[in-house]
């Protein structure tokens, strides 16, 4: 609906309304058995598209809901009828009201007694109220259900796929990887900007894309699932979108109650349900909470909600109820005041919620049945004890908590002295509210992330982690770390192509298209015979796809035939031919490409040739040239023995070329240096394959 | 040689335009609305400019239009009346002169831009007059009418029923009762006026001005006496008579007399500035003047003036405005688009300047602070402080709709794409009420520590009976992780048959300021750029250097034309940083100006133009492939062709309609701000 439309008459104009915090549950309402009220009773600010969440704690009897049982009338908008639903566990109910409230309206709940618990119980009837934020018109713009292709954000493109799409795996800058010993397994999976162009981006470990996709807006956080979805945060949208393995968007994620959905979290869980958060702004008169303070700040805050499998509703959880804004660390005295800045979410049991709230330097655990607070971690309000690790944590990331009962955290360290991010890991007491650093890792050379940055514990407990922006953005690293803290892995990212808030390591790889073999082996070639090699590649998407190329490092094999287009859910043969002059070992990658406008989708292929010399063949292992005679006078013979494309160059000692050429092959030349004078020439022979010098210094004589 | 000399002014002028247009901010406007281009913005003075833009050349209804420095309107309407005079009266109301069928009259309108009252002449004789309006602070009207007659005009040799037309100056008060009417038949003899008394219509007085001095009195141009009168308020006696045939003052510097000025405006400080067109000057040119005038021992001393190197001349209409913080403002009038405004510094320098096309010109230009209170936002500026590199901040913008009608937004915009609203619009704002909006704040792909912009957001009326724009301002701010230092470069750098008028740019990559954190202005700036002949070595040349209003570009103006074919040097120091603190290093450049007594096919935008002489049909090779811009002059400084945006490396360019004669060809490169002027020769084919 348009705004316009919703932006109904005002009575009043806006009053700066002053939000305070620790609204706790009030206690007739638990004393009466009730467990969780949303909104809570005398709470400030809500949406005008909010709902009634009730759950009393025992499961109730859906027979005896009646929606006339509530009764909810606006100070403006009156009287609003709704409808009540129960949720799958049969503990949660909502009633939905037949249309949004006014805005700056106070909102009057009374529940008749009437419903019943399973066991026969009566709810206790009460009476309740809330407000409606002043008037705005927050666009909570996204569109139905994403199913299929047709209404996904981007362009699929496989229109123009055959010559020179304009993502190309060839034009693609990438990241610069060291290995060490043993990477973890999988894909890393980030978002990352390339000249100012987003992109989703799979690699490999050996850096190479296994999916880059082009995007036309702003996208971020791309999270893989347990159950097999990838999703990212797509501005545009203004939601979550999944993509399935055959890369097609099937579903959204986005925030109920009128509020938008912001970049920082998803957490979906085993049983479909899902976590989002909000940032969630207000007029504050800061003049109020502290001296100086502007009278018409917008402070955001945070509000977090849990949708079941359904996308229905069941829990939401605002700070506004639960952080004072002087808990924070930001500036009170500027006209914007992002105050809580929530940036993860775990769920470490069924009943709770992990949160990281990055301006009020604090984990705070909480109840989601509940809503309460069980306890805070770090910040003003700490109720912790560090034993060993007084330096604490500040604007932090991803804090995760494991099964094993511990907690790990990306520690910006904003603002700490010195200046350095790590992450770390806590054992956690929770009852004695004790914790204790067990593990820390730190970039060598040490890196300062103000922003951004995430860590992931692996499931043989390596630590993987995205370090953020550098302070003056040289460089980007991601790193993996095995438990004694060696790195094993890292990519390290210049400051023209970087990723962007976090990035994953995941088993995910892309299935549009799969090939029936992962390993081409070759044994005992012929001389002066090619031999060939086939496998197919299916194509497991509803669309035709086109392999548009293959690369390579090693010469001694090619791939014919390209480019090769696959019918919907059809598969097509692949040949990879291996002439004769291979001769060796190799241990190679072949990587097929599907290149379309806006996208890259590769699969790699080991290749493995294994070949003894045959008989009188030492040249076939040679390369380089013979030169002779040397020194000479004036006149030389000169035989390229190197089999692929080469160039050879004759310079004067001053560097001046005299002679060169550029070819293919064996050839045999014959220099004349005759009308030269006496002295030193260079001859240097580049193999275009390889890269590989050869020079030899010519003395010439008269 | 009096032909080459204007010849050569004219050249001048023409090369003079050597400015990049600003992206303009017109968007959403209506088809028939002034595309007018804004191509220097060096902090100009805070506040708007008011134009009333006639269709020329036959004045033809069109918009009054409050512009800001950047070129967006924050003010639209359009009339089906002939408009001049919009600006802001003593009384604190908008004023306008609309003529309509039943002739002309002065409108007034409040801040909401309601009109809500009109005057016109009360006396039968005395037809209301569009060239001038006074809105008093007590509440009183003081404006010009025509009082025409029919005479024998014989004794003058002229006609024996010639229409002879005088002027009356009329006083209402503020219940519209006719407090004052003074005649010109009373007080002038027809042998006073310079014009031409054989005609039939005999335009006698040609008042254009009027003013009211701090002791009550009137000052009266007499454009056709070449006089300004000042008029005994009470008595209607002549006080005294500056100018003309009857002046009775002496001004200390003969070259500083006015010729049938325009716009006779009394300072705060005592002083008057007029717009001195200069008609009759030999060169002919136009300029803004400040005069001391000691009225007691009857003497005038020129204490200020501006003429634009005596290269813009403007025979008619015209208006200078001095702002509070000392710079001009020179409106051009009805025969000069380009530029159509000026601002320029107390050191001449320029501040602003604004371009109209060609058959689009407002009589006056006025400037003032203006605040619309039809919707207001809640607060005039919103600083979004440090950006953390990730998430989008948000401000919640309350505006107030303070009219008893529904206002609707239709439209908002800014300069960059750092500010966003999220809102879609049309917004509806209830009487009475407010709706807030949500202004975001991500800089993502900006790349500097400093982003300022302005927020605009419009309600826009486009029906059959009103077309009308209404808009807010609020200044946005916020900043960014910045250690990148700022780079400086030169377009100029390396070319060669660069213009003798030109400008040089130099361009920084992000906003600078001092090393001590002050801010660069044209007072200072000046203190960085080095300009010499030859080289680094070479001998100093003058010139004056600003810096825009979002301290990104300095312009460097020569003090006097460059010589011929001479290399020069010019640099910028590293006394620069951007606003988180980076230094900027030193940058320079050289460049070589043209030899331009050859005119014709020289190598330099213009990789070649022929046949020329030719009959018409001309083709112009480039030697670059940017976006140029062409215009063609004739003789007498008239624009005969304009394009703008030509890609690629050819060019047709057909005069074969136009009379035979010398016309001047200007090709200016976008982007690097090199400009050239050709000399095109067109004659009969077989000649």
């Amino acid at each position: 609906m348009p705004v316009s439309r919703r932006i109904l008459l005002l009575l009043l104009f806006l009053l700066f309304l002053d939000l305070s915090a620790e609204n706790a549950f009030p206690q007739e309402f638990a004393a009466n058995g009730y467990q969780y009220l949303s909104p809570l009773p005398s709470s400030l600010c809500h949406n005008p598209e909010t709902i009634l969440i009730i759950r009393y704690g025992e499961k109730t009897d859906i027979s005896t809901l009646r929606n006339e049982l509530v009764e909810i009338t606006g100070s403006i908008s009156g009287k609003h009828p709704g409808i009540f639903t129960l949720s799958h566990d049969q503990l949660t109910l909502t009633f939905t009201p037949d249309q949004a409230f006014a805005y700056n309206e106070k909102v009057f709940v009374h529940l008749c007694q009437g419903i019943k618990t399973k066991s026969g119980k009566l709810l206790p009837s009460f009476d309740s109220w809330f407000t409606i934020k002043p008037g705005t018109g927050i666009i909570t713009g996204l569109p139905e259900d994403v199913n299929g292709q047709d209404s996904s954000p981007y362009k699929s493109g496989y229109t123009k796929a055959v010559q020179s799409p304009s993502l190309s795996f060839i034009d693609f800058n990438f990241p610069e990887i060291t290995l060490s010993d043993q990477p973890g397994k999988g894909n890393i999976l980030t978002t990352l900007i390339q000249n100012s162009t987003n992109y989703l981006y799979v690699f490999n470990n050996n850096a190479i894309p296994v999916f880059a996709r082009m995007m036309p807006h702003p996208v971020s956080n791309l999270i893989p699932h347990k159950s097999g979805i990838i999703t990212y945060y797509d501005s545009f949208v203004k939601g979550y979108v999944a993509i399935d393995s055959v890369l097609n968007a099937v579903d959204t994620f986005s925030m109920k109650n009128g509020y938008k959905t912001d970049s920082h979290e998803l957490l979906l869980l085993s049983n479909g349900h899902s976590f989002m958060i909000s940032y969630d702004p207000q007029i504050v008169d800061m003049s109020k909470v502290v001296a100086g303070g502007n009278p018409a700040a917008t402070v955001t805050g945070l509000v977090i909600q849990e949708l079941n499998e359904n996308k229905d509703l069941l829990f939401q959880w605002r700070s506004w109820d639960y952080f004072n804004i002087t808990d924070t660390y930001s500036n009170l005295l500027t006209s914007v005041i992002d105050y809580v800045h929530g940036n993860s979410l775990d769920a470490d049991t069924d009943t709770t919620l992990i949160i990281s709230s990055r301006n009020l330097n604090e984990i705070t655990k909480i109840n989601r049945l509940t809503g309460h607070i069980i306890w805070r971690l770090g910040g003003k309000n700490n109720e912790f004890v560090f034993e060993n690790d007084p330096r604490r944590f500040a604007g932090q990331h991803t804090v995760l908590k494991h099964k094993n009962g511990t907690l790990t955290l990306f520690d910006n360290g904003v603002d700490l002295d010195p200046l350095y991010s790590r992450c770390i890991e806590y054992e956690l007491d929770e009852i004695n509210k004790k914790v204790k650093l067990i593990h820390e890792y730190r970039h060598t050379p040490d890196v300062y992330a103000n922003v951004s940055g995430n860590m992931q514990q692996l499931d043989n407990r390596n630590a993987f982690i995205f370090w953020g922006p550098a302070l003056d953005h040289s460089e980007q690293f991601i790193n993996e770390y095995d438990h004694a803290g060696n790195a094993i892995f890292e990519a390290r990212f210049g400051n023209t192509i970087y990723p962007t808030y976090r990035a994953y390591r995941s088993l995910w790889e892309p299935k549009s298209f799969t090939s029936s073999a992962d390993t081409i082996q070759v044994k005992g070639m012929v001389q002066n015979t090619t031999l060939y090699r086939t496998f197919d590649i299916r194509n497991n998407t509803g669309k035709r796809i086109t392999i548009t190329s293959a690369h390579h490092r090693n010469r001694g094999f090619y791939a014919t035939g390209l480019p090769v287009t696959i019918e919907a859910m059809s598969q097509a043969m692949f040949t990879i031919a291996f002439p004769s002059f291979a001769v060796g070992t190799v241990s190679d990658n072949i990587i097929f490409c599907q290149e379309t406008d806006s996208a890259i989708v590769t699969r790699s292929l080991f290749v493995s040739i294994n070949n003894t010399p045959l008989t009188g063949t030492e040249n076939h292992s040679q390369t380089g040239f013979n030169l002779s005679p040397n020194p000479g006078k004036g006149e030389f013979n000169v035989e390229v023995v190197t089999k692929g494309r080469f160039s050879l160059k004759l310079t004067d000692l001053s560097g001046k070329t005299i002679w060169d050429k550029k070819e293919e092959g064996n050839q045999t030349y014959h220099i004349d240096l005759k009308s030269k004078p006496e002295g030193i020439y260079l001859l240097r022979l580049t193999e275009a394959d390889t890269g590989i010098i050869h020079t030899e210094k010519i003395i010439n004589q008269k | 040689m009096k032909n080459s000399l204007k010849i050569a002014v004219i050249l001048s002028f023409i090369l003079q335009m050597i400015y990049l247009p600003l992206i303009g901010q017109t968007v959403n406007v209506p088809a028939n609305f002034p595309k007018y281009t804004v191509t220097a913005n060096n902090s100009p003075d805070d506040g708007y400019f008011f134009l009333a833009a006639d269709q020329m050349p036959n004045k033809q209804p069109g918009y009054l239009i409050m512009v800001d420095n950047y070129g967006t309107p924050v003010y639209y309407r359009y009339f089906n009346k002939v408009l001049n005079n919009f600006g802001v009266q003593p009384n604190g109301l908008l004023s306008f002169m609309g003529r309509g069928t039943a002739g002309a009259k002065f409108y007034l309108m409040d801040s909401t831009f309601a009109i809500v009252d009109s005057v016109a002449s009360k006396t039968p004789y005395a037809k209301t007059d569009p060239h001038d309006f006074v809105a008093l602070k007590n509440g009183h009207f003081v404006f010009l009418a025509n009082d025409a007659r029919t005479m024998d005009m014989s004794a003058y040799g002229g006609k024996t029923n010639a229409t002879v037309t005088g002027c009356v100056v009329q006083e209402q008060d503020e219940n519209k009762n006719v407090v004052f009417n003074w005649n010109t038949w009373d007080h002038f003899q027809i042998g006073d006026s310079y014009t031409d008394l054989t005609v039939s219509q005999v335009d006698l007085i040609h008042h254009n001005s009027i003013d009211v001095d701090e002791d009550g009195n009137f000052f009266l141009i007499s454009r056709s006496l070449n006089e300004v009168t000042k008029i005994d308020r009470l008595t209607g006696n002549i006080i005294w008579r500056l100018g003309g045939k009857n002046n009775q003052f002496t001004f200390t510097d003969p070259t500083t007399i006015f010729s049938m000025p325009h716009d006779f405006r009394l300072l705060p400080n005592g002083n008057f500035t007029a717009f001195d067109n200069g008609n009759g000057r030999n060169p002919a040119y136009s300029r803004a003047i400040e005069y001391s005038i000691d009225q007691v021992n009857k003497t005038v001393n020129a204490v200020w003036s501006y003429d634009a190197g005596k290269k813009i001349y403007a025979d008619n209409s015209g208006s200078t405005t001095r702002l509070k913080t000392g710079n001009t403002v020179l409106g051009f009038g009805y025969s000069i688009s380009n530029p159509a405004i000026l601002e320029v510094h107390p050191d001449s320098s320029v501040a602003f300047r604004l371009e109209l096309p060609d058959k689009v010109a407002s009589y006056r230009t006025f400037k003032s602070p203006w605040k619309n209170t039809l919707f207001v936002p809640n607060t005039n500026f919103i600083d979004f402080g440090l950006w953390d590199g990730y998430t989008t901040a948000s401000y919640l913008l309350p505006v107030y709709n303070k009219s008893n009608k529904v206002v609707t937004l239709t439209s908002y915009s800014t300069h960059t794409d750092a500010f966003t609203i999220e809102e879609t619009f049309p917004i509806d704002i209830p009487a009475n009420g407010q709706v807030t909006l949500t202004v975001d704040y991500y800089p993502g792909n900006i790349h500097t520590g400093l982003i300022k912009d302005v927020l605009t957001v419009n309600s826009d009326i486009n029906t059959a009976s009103l077309v009308q724009r209404i808009a807010m301002q609020v200044q946005l701010s916020g900043t960014k992780t910045d250690v990148t230092a700022p780079q400086a470069t030169i377009p100029l750098a390396d070319k060669v048959n660069i213009s003798k008028d030109t400008v040089i740019f130099i361009n920084l990559s992000e906003p600078v300021r001092k090393p001590d954190n002050t801010e660069f202005t044209y007072v200072n700036v000046d203190m960085v750029v080095t300009l010499k002949k030859d080289n680094a070595a070479g001998e100093n040349v003058l010139f004056d250097a600003v810096i825009n209003t979002d301290k990104n570009r300095i312009t460097v103006t020569p003090k006097s034309q460059l010589a011929d074919n001479q290399t020069y040097y010019v640099a910028i120091t590293g006394g620069y940083e951007d606003y988180s603190n980076n230094s900027g290093t030193a940058a320079s450049a050289t460049f070589t100006t043209t030899d331009f007594t050859g005119l014709a096919n020289n190598h330099g935008i213009a990789e070649k133009v022929y046949p020329n002489p030719g009959n018409g049909l001309f083709t112009l090779d480039f030697a670059t492939a940017a976006k140029k811009s062409i215009k063609v002059s004739d003789l007498s400084g008239r624009i005969v062709f304009r394009k703008n945006n030509i890609s690629g490396e050819s060019f047709r360019l057909d005069l074969r309609n136009f009379q035979n004669g010398v016309y001047f060809l200007y090709i200016e490169e976008a982007g690097s701000g090199s400009a050239q002027t050709y000399k095109l020769i067109k004659q009969n084919a077989g000649k």
